[in-house]
C-alpha cells in the first residue's frame, strides 16, 4: 500500500465565464499574499499558470488560462495593486477582463502555438516601464515556468524568492465559498458515476455509453467532465474510455471527476455488468471498511503518513491516493504533517484485480472525514 | 466502421521513423528527445502513437537502436503496451528528464529537443548536464515528417471529417430556443464520441452581429439568432483533426445573410478550386480576400477583423496568410476558412478540411456549402 498521485486527467475544456467566487473572495486571497509579502520582507510576486498548472494565479485573479490554452503571469504588488498579463491575442481583451475583478489590470501580450515564454519579457517589461525594477520579488510557480521566461525574470528582477511552498500551505484550507463549490463539484461527480455505472451494459459500447453521460452532466451544470474506467481481465489500470463493447460478467472500475466553477471533484466506484462475483464483493468489501476506518482516523490534527501504515484493511495488491483537491485535481500536499481542519482531500481506494473502486472527496473536520457527495460503495447492474 | 488507432498498419512507424530520421541526419542529430506535456499530445503521439496520460510523456528515438517510450503514470504501462508500436515502454517522473536525457547522450552528443520551449529551468538544466551545448530545438524535424501523411493518416483524417460532419448535424437537430451554448457543445460532442471521435476541439457563438466564436457559453439561444460552430472532432491527438466552420439561423435567414454567406461559400470554393501540389499556401489566402475584399470589405480582411484563412493541426504547423511562400505537396492536409466578420451580419463561420492529393483537392466534409436554415420549434 502506498500513497500515490492521482493519475492527471485531461483538463477542462469548457470553462464557463458567467459564474465566479464573488470579487472579495479574490480580494481577500490577495490580501493574504500582500501579508505575507509583508512578512517576508518582499516587495511583490509574481505568480506563473498555464493549461497544465493554472490553479495559483486563478486563485488570485478568477482568471482560467486554460480558456486560451495558453501561458500567463500575475503580478502583485505588497500595496495590493495587481496585473495580470496573458499571452492571449489583443482581441481577447474584452473576454479576458470577464474572468477577473475590475480592480486587476488586464494587459494581454500575443500568443505563440509552439510556446509563450515570451510571458518572462512582457512581465520584465511591465515592470521595467512602470519603475517596479530593483525591489525584492517573490513567485509562486515559477518552477512550472519555461526556462527562457525565468532567464528574462533573473535578468530584470535578480534572485527570486520561492513563495509556492509557503503558499501551498497557505492555499489548503479552504473557505466556506470555496467548500460551497467544492460540494457542488462534488455531487456531480457523484451522479456521473452513478449514471455511468447504469450506463454500463453487455454489448454497450463504452465510449459511448461515457459520451452520454457526459452530456448529462454538463447539463446538470459541470464546465468539465472526465471519466476514466477500468474493465475486463487486464482491467489493472484506469483510462479513457474506448471503442470497445462490455463483456458479459465483466468488472468495470469508474471515476469520474467533475470541474464545477473552477473547483473539481471526484467520486469513484465498481459496478458489475451482470453478477458480482465473490472476489469482487469481498474486495468491495474490504475497500469499504477501510473507508469507513479512514473517514474516522482522519481527523484535524492526525498524520495521514503515520496512520496510512497502520490500515490494515485493505487488500493485498491494491492501490491508494490522497492528495488535496480544488482548484488543481492534486494540489501539492505533505503527507507528514498534521491535517488541518477545512482541507480537502480526494481518496482513491482501487483493487484492480477483483475489479473493486471507491473513490471520494472529503472534507477534513475536527470529528473525522466528512464525505462532500455521500457514500456509494457498489451496486449490481 | 470506426478505425481504432490501436490497429496500425504494418510500416507504419518504420515510415515514421524513417521520416525522422532523414530530417535528424539533415540537421546534423544523434538522436531525438521528444517530449510532450497533456497539452502537447501530439509529439510524442506522432512518434510512439501513444495518448500521453498524466502529466507528460517523451520518447528518445536514435538514429539507428530502437526508441524508447518514458511514460509517468505507473497505472498506464498496460495501455501504453497496447496501443504504442515502441516495445521498450520505461518509467519516469513525468516533470524530471534527467533519466531520458542521460539515455539519449549513450546515443550521441547532439540531441534535438522537441518542446525546448516550454521546458522548466530544471530540465532544462538536466539536458544541459548530459549534453552540454550540443542542445538543438528538435521541431522542425518532427513538423517536416508529420506534415506530409501517410495513407493510414489519410485514412484517419477521412474519419475525422465525417464526424465532423455527425457534429454539425447533431447541432442542426438540437437547435431550439433556449438551449444554452454549453448544451449545444454537449449535444454535439456526445453524437461525435458516439461515432468515434476522441475528443473535439469546440468553438462556438450565438446571438446577432456575432464578432467572434469562443468556448461554450452560458448564453441561452433565442429565436433569429445565428448559431456559428468550429467543430473539430479528433483521434488520438489534435494532429489527427478535421474542422469543419458552418453557420446556423434559428428562423428564416434575411436575404442579406443568404447574400453575405454566399460570398464566403464563392470564396471557399475558389479557393478549393486552385489548391494543388506546386501551390503557394500565401495564394489561397489571396484568393479569399480578393473575393471578400472586392465586395468594398477589404478593410474587413485584415487584422484584427481577419488573420489567417486556414492552418493544419498539430505538427507542421503552417497558416495560411498572403505571406506563406510553402508550396502545398501532395499529402499536405489543412482547413480552409473564409470565415469573416461582415458589418451587416456580423461573423460568419464558413470553411472544411482538404487533403491536398497529385492533382488537386479531396474534401473531407460531405455538407453542402450555405447558410443552414433550422425551423423554429418552441419546446
Amino acid at each position: 500500500m502506498s500513497i500515490q498521485a492521482i493519475p492527471a486527467l485531461v483538463r477542462g475544456r469548457h470553462v464557463r465565464d458567467d459564474f465566479q467566487l464573488p470579487a472579495s473572495e479574490f480580494a481577500a486571497r490577495r490580501k493574504k499574499l500582500c501579508a505575507l509579502l509583508e512578512e517576508q520582507e518582499l516587495d511583490g510576486c509574481l505568480i506563473y499558470a498555464d493549461s497544465l498548472c493554472n490553479g495559483y494565479l486563478q486563485y488570485f485573479s478568477g482568471y482560467n488560462a486554460v480558456i486560451t490554452w495558453s501561458n500567463a503571469m500575475l503580478l502583485v504588488l505588497r500595496n495590493g495593486r495587481t496585473a495580470l498579463l496573458a499571452a492571449v491575442p489583443g482581441r481577447d481583451q474584452q473576454r479576458v477582463e470577464t474572468f477577473v475583478p475590475p480592480e486587476i489590470e488586464v494587459n494581454l501580450v500575443g500568443i505563440s502555438l509552439v510556446a509563450n515564454d515570451h510571458i518572462g519579457r512582457a512581465a520584465a517589461d511591465y515592470a521595467d516601464k512602470r519603475g517596479l525594477t530593483g525591489r525584492q520579488w517573490g513567485g509562486i510557480n515559477l518552477g512550472w515556468c519555461p526556462f527562457r521566461a525565468v532567464d528574462d525574470l533573473r535578468a530584470q528582477f535578480g534572485e527570486i524568492t520561492d513563495l509556492t511552498d509557503i503558499f501551498n500551505d497557505i492555499r489548503l484550507v479552504k473557505t466556506p465559498a470555496e467548500l460551497s463549490v467544492i460540494g457542488q463539484a462534488a455531487a456531480l461527480a457523484k451522479q456521473g458515476a452513478i449514471e455511468a455505472a447504469r450506463a454500463c451494459a453487455e454489448g454497450q459500447n463504452e465510449a459511448a455509453a461515457m459520451a452520454g453521460v457526459n452530456r448529462r452532466i454538463y447539463y446538470a451544470g459541470a464546465e468539465d467532465v472526465q471519466i476514466l474506467i477500468g474493465t475486463g481481465a487486464r482491467s489493472g489500470y484506469l483510462r479513457p474510455p474506448e471503442q470497445r463493447p462490455f463483456a458479459p460478467g465483466e468488472a468495470v472500475r469508474i471515476l469520474v471527476e467533475v470541474q464545477y466553477l473552477r473547483y473539481k471533484a471526484i467520486y469513484g466506484l465498481s459496478a458489475c455488468i451482470d453478477s458480482l462475483s465473490e472476489a469482487q464483493a469481498k474486495a468491495n468489501e474490504r475497500l469499504a471498511a477501510a473507508y469507513c476506518g479512514f473517514k474516522q482516523g482522519w481527523r484535524a490534527g492526525a498524520v495521514i503518513d503515520a496512520l496510512w501504515r497502520e490500515t490494515q484493511g485493505l487488500p493485498d495488491h491494491s492501490f491508494s491516493a490522497a492528495q488535496s483537491i480544488g482548484m488543481d485535481l492534486a494540489e501539492p500536499y505533505d503527507h507528514s504533517t498534521p491535517l488541518k481542519e477545512g482541507t480537502v482531500l480526494s481518496l482513491i481506494l482501487d483493487h484492480p484485480d477483483a475489479g473493486a473502486l471507491l473513490a471520494d472527496t472529503l472534507l477534513v473536520t475536527a470529528g473525522g472525514l466528512q464525505a462532500m457527495s455521500g457514500p456509494v460503495h457498489s451496486m449490481e447492474l | 466502421m470506426v478505425i481504432n488507432m490501436k490497429n496500425y498498419p504494418a510500416g507504419e512507424a518504420e515510415n515514421r521513423f524513417a521520416a525522422i530520421r532523414r530530417g535528424m541526419e539533415e540537421d546534423g542529430l544523434d538522436v531525438m528527445l521528444v517530449y510532450g506535456t497533456q497539452w502537447k499530445l501530439e509529439n510524442v503521439h506522432y512518434v510512439a502513437n501513444y495518448r500521453t496520460l498524466g502529466v507528460s510523456a517523451c520518447v528518445v528515438l536514435p538514429l539507428e537502436q530502437d526508441p524508447v517510450l518514458f511514460i509517468c503514470e505507473p497505472g498506464d504501462i498496460v495501455r501504453a503496451h497496447d496501443t504504442s508500436w515502441i516495445k521498450d515502454i520505461r518509467l519516469y517522473d513525468g516533470r524530471d528528464i534527467s533519466g531520458p536525457a542521460n539515455l539519449a547522450r549513450n546515443y550521441g552528443g547532439t540531441v534535438g529537443v522537441v518542446s525546448l520551449g516550454i521546458m522548466t529551468t530544471e530540465q532544462r538544466r538536466a539536458l544541459g548536464k548530459a549534453f552540454g551545448d550540443g542542445v538543438r530545438d528538435g521541431l522542425r524535424v518532427l513538423d517536416q515528417a508529420a506534415i506530409i501523411k501517410t495513407d493510414w493518416e489519410k485514412e484517419i483524417l477521412r474519419e475525422c471529417g465525417k464526424l465532423a460532419d455527425i457534429g454539425f448535424l447533431a447541432q442542426i437537430a438540437s437547435i431550439r430556443p433556449g438551449l444554452r451554448e454549453f448544451e449545444l457543445a454537449a449535444d454535439m460532442n456526445e453524437a461525435m464520441i458516439r461515432a468515434g471521435a476522441d475528443d473535439n476541439f469546440q468553438m462556438l457563438a450565438a446571438g446577432r452581429d456575432l464578432s467572434c466564436m469562443h468556448v461554450p457559453r452560458e448564453s441561452a439561444i433565442q429565436p433569429g439568432d445565428l448559431i456559428l460552430a468550429e467543430i473539430t472532432p479528433m483521434k488520438g491527438c489534435i494532429t489527427y483533426a478535421a474542422q469543419l466552420c458552418r453557420t446556423a439561423k434559428l428562423g428564416e435567414a434575411t436575404p442579406v445573410e443568404r447574400e453575405k454567406y454566399a460570398l464566403l461559400v464563392t470564396a471557399l470554393k475558389q479557393a478549393l478550386a486552385i489548391i494543388k501540389p506546386g501551390v503557394r499556401a500565401g495564394d489561397i489566402a489571396k484568393i479569399q480576400n480578393r473575393i471578400i475584399g472586392a465586395q468594398d470589405y477589404e478593410q474587413y480582411c485584415r487584422p484584427p477583423y481577419m488573420r489567417s484563412r486556414g492552418h493544419n493541426f498539430g505538427l507542421g504547423q503552417f497558416e495560411l496568410t498572403e505571406d506563406n511562400d510553402m508550396k502545398l505537396r501532395p499529402g499536405m492536409c489543412m482547413v480552409v476558412h473564409p470565415n469573416q466578420y461582415l458589418p451587416e451580419t456580423g461573423y460568419l463561420a464558413c470553411g472544411e478540411m482538404v487533403l491536398v492529393t497529385e492533382t488537386g483537392v479531396e474534401r473531407l466534409s460531405r455538407l453542402t456549402m450555405k447558410l443552414y436554415e433550422v425551423e423554429e420549434v418552441t419546446v
